[in-house]
């Protein structure tokens, strides 16, 4: 009576496992309950009764341990292929995400949380409470009713800033036993391209910019020398034609500094270094800033600290920061200022270099930007000083080229002093 | 996972929540073409204030539908009330980004009076108010909620300093009186945004827990988010 019992509940259970089997093939958790069950039930069945069972009870247990060979062997291949998924969204570069028809997220990868760093939580939450931006919301709409879009760029706002997306969507068939289609959405972040485009497009608008006013200049004193012919005076003329080569001057020195800049930009004119004695270099450099022009009236101090000696530099290029950081120097103070040099080690193996003015300095909020190019401080006066508004950005680029970096210290009404360092040695 | 409203509202709150996005990113626009005098994007603005009024729209039919086909109550009743009150709310955002935008458009020919500092921060604060009282209605966290209705007064003190600085340049120079009306009202208008984000702040409380928090004086009195 026992045994008939016994064998009906296996029976009951086995049809159960086998339809369970077949109908939950895949399904990872309901596979692992079922052979759980099966293996206590079995356990239970040994421990309680005799093994003299007949012919039926050892087919049975056959049949009972085949299902289980059978189950353990889709668990293994599912959860194979499960952790395979995962390795493959989580490394995958674009963001993958999935919702079901209320916008909950069933899947998010690893992209999707280095995209977005709120993100961490937001499997099982609503999309909106992470992903801001009501034109991703409209795409949403779109692509659950089944209408075709194609790949758009999405900004997402938030007080961190703005995150550029292109995202495409398409309709998936039900996850997780839900009846509505889900929703699949693959992330691209573009914030860097945007962040680039929109450094080229200020590139371009400034170098217009710079390259149109001397030319509205020179344009309107050559169509009043052409046209008025009779009515310039001789001076007026004179002085037409001298405004005229001034800003042709200054066209000349803009290109030149633009091609100085592409060239280090890209790289293509590496470093001549060779070994250069600093302290002899400098001195020569002194000799020439004395014996120019635009530096009568100003008195220049230089300091060497005793264990300054040799580095391996382009003395060209080297020559032309120095051109450019005192030029600035001799520009922007008025006669008689002083301006200092200062040589050291500092740190090991690291030789600092630097000038000091005593003019009207620098705004602390513009000094993270004076290194930009065409970024000026006094939008209107550096212009009439003949600055390129080019010449800081080349001063970074070939310090940056040796090794070194460069920065500048500055307090309005007190003066500047930039700093540069050049490795000691090559490495 | 927090779900308390019927599926068939799905569209409703759907609705709701991209009204949200609307109206913060019109205040967003509004806002920049003001400080980049960008002429354009304040068309843009202006333009795209029809897609809140739609919605506006859309949200109030849905509410009436569901009201005389379900009759609903509890919840469901108040969720149908509170859209309904917030989306008038998020319209009158969108109304006060949209003359924010004019009032751009017109300070975009003339050299801006003083520089734009005040103005966008205020603005961020009515944003940030705004984005905190619409998570609510998703997430049904009341203590941002009621941080969002202490954040009020951050708002009010800067509209008031403003008013005060404003002032002072008017009677500093008649030639001023203009520019510094327009920016006026546009101060007026981000303390009104924020008054909005405040009431779905509080609309977004008696939804999760039927609780009407409007009008108490000890949560306007303080600035900090913590109530200290």
């Amino acid at each position: 009576m026992t045994t008939d019992v016994i064998f009906l509940v296996v029976v009951i259970l086995g049809a159960i496992l086998l339809f369970l089997i077949l109908r939950l093939r895949g399904h990872y958790h309901a596979v692992r309950a079922l052979r759980d069950a099966l293996n206590v039930r079995q356990s239970l069945l040994r421990e309680n009764l005799p093994g003299t069972l007949g012919p039926d009870w050892d087919e049975l247990c056959t049949a009972g341990t085949r299902l289980i060979e059978e189950v353990n062997r889709l668990d293994q291949q599912h959860t194979g292929q499960l952790a395979q998924l995962e390795a493959t969204l989580g490394s995958l570069q674009e963001a993958v995400l999935i919702v079901d028809s209320n916008n909950y997220v069933l899947l998010a990868n690893k992209a999707l949380q280095a995209i977005f760093p709120k993100a961490r939580n937001i499997l099982g939450e609503r999309l909106e409470l992470t992903l801001h931006s009501d034109e991703f919301l409209r795409l949403v709409e779109i692509v659950r009713q089944g209408r075709i879009q194609p790949r758009q760029e999405i900004e997402f706002v938030d007080a961190s800033g703005s995150i550029w997306v292109e995202v495409t969507g398409s309709i998936i068939s039900p996850l997780n036993g839900r009846k509505a289609p889900s929703l699949l959405f693959v992330l691209h972040d573009i914030t860097r391209q945007k962040r680039l485009e929109n450094v080229r497009k200020e590139f371009v608008a400034n170098v217009s910019h710079e390259l149109r006013t001397p030319l509205a200049v020179i344009k309107g004193y050559v169509e009043t020398l052409v046209d008025g012919q009779d009515s310039v005076s001789p001076s007026d003329r004179d002085k037409f034609l001298k405004t005229i080569q001034r800003h042709t001057e200054r066209l000349n020195s803009l290109l030149e500094d633009l091609l100085t800049l592409s060239r280090l930009e890209s790289a293509q004119t590496g470093l001549t270094r060779e070994k250069c004695d600093l302290p002899t270099w400098l001195a020569a450099v002194m000799e020439d800033l004395h014996a120019r022009p635009t530096a009568v009236g100003h008195r220049f101090s230089l300091s060497i600290d005793t264990a300054v000696g040799t580095v391996f530099a382009d003395p060209l290029k080297l020559g032309q920061v120095f051109e450019n950081l005192v030029g600035n120097a001799l520009k922007y103070t008025p006669r008689g200022s002083i301006i200092d040099m200062t040589v050291r080690i500092h740190p090991v193996d690291t030789v600092e270099i630097c000038v000091r003015d005593n003019g009207p300095g620098i705004p602390t909020e513009d000094l993270p930007h004076i290194f930009e190019r065409f970024y000026r401080v006094d939008k209107g006066r550096s212009r009439e000083k003949g600055g390129t508004g080019l010449g800081l950005s080349i001063v970074k680029h070939i310090v940056q080229l040796h090794g070194g970096r460069v920065w500048a210290e500055s307090r309005v009404g007190e003066g500047t002093a930039f700093f540069f360092t050049l490795p000691v040695r090559l490495n | 996972m927090k779900r308390f409203f019927d599926s068939e509202l799905e569209t409703f709150r759907s609705d709701l929540i991209r009204m949200g996005e609307v109206s913060i990113r019109q205040v967003r626009n509004a806002i920049k073409a003001l400080v980049e005098a960008d002429v354009g994007l304040a068309d843009q603005v202006i333009a795209a204030d029809d897609e809140l009024d739609d919605l506006e729209k859309r949200i109030d039919n849905e509410a009436i539908r569901y009201m005389n086909l379900r009759a609903p109550i509890a919840t469901e009743l108040r969720l149908v009330i509170v859209g309904m009150k917030a989306s008038h709310d998020l319209e009158r955002v969108g109304d006060e980004a949209t003359s924010i935008a004019k009032r751009a458009v017109k300070l975009a020919a003339e050299p801006p009076l003083k520089a734009y500092i005040d103005i966008p921060r205020m603005a961020a604060i009515a944003g940030e108010m705004l984005r905190e009282a619409m998570d609510t209605f998703l997430s049904g966290d009341i203590d941002k909620a009621i941080a969002v209705v202490r954040r009020d007064k951050e708002v009010d003190d800067i509209n008031k300093q403003l008013y005060r600085e404003l002032s002072s340049f008017m009677i500093e120079k008649p030639g001023n009186i203009t520019r510094a009306l327009e920016l006026m009202f546009i101060s007026k208008s981000i303390e009104r945004i924020a008054d909005h984000a405040t009431n779905i702040a509080e609309e977004m409380v008696f939804l999760a827990q039927a609780q009407d928090i409007r009008h108490l004086d000890e949560l306007k009195k303080s600035t900090r988010p913590d109530g200290a």
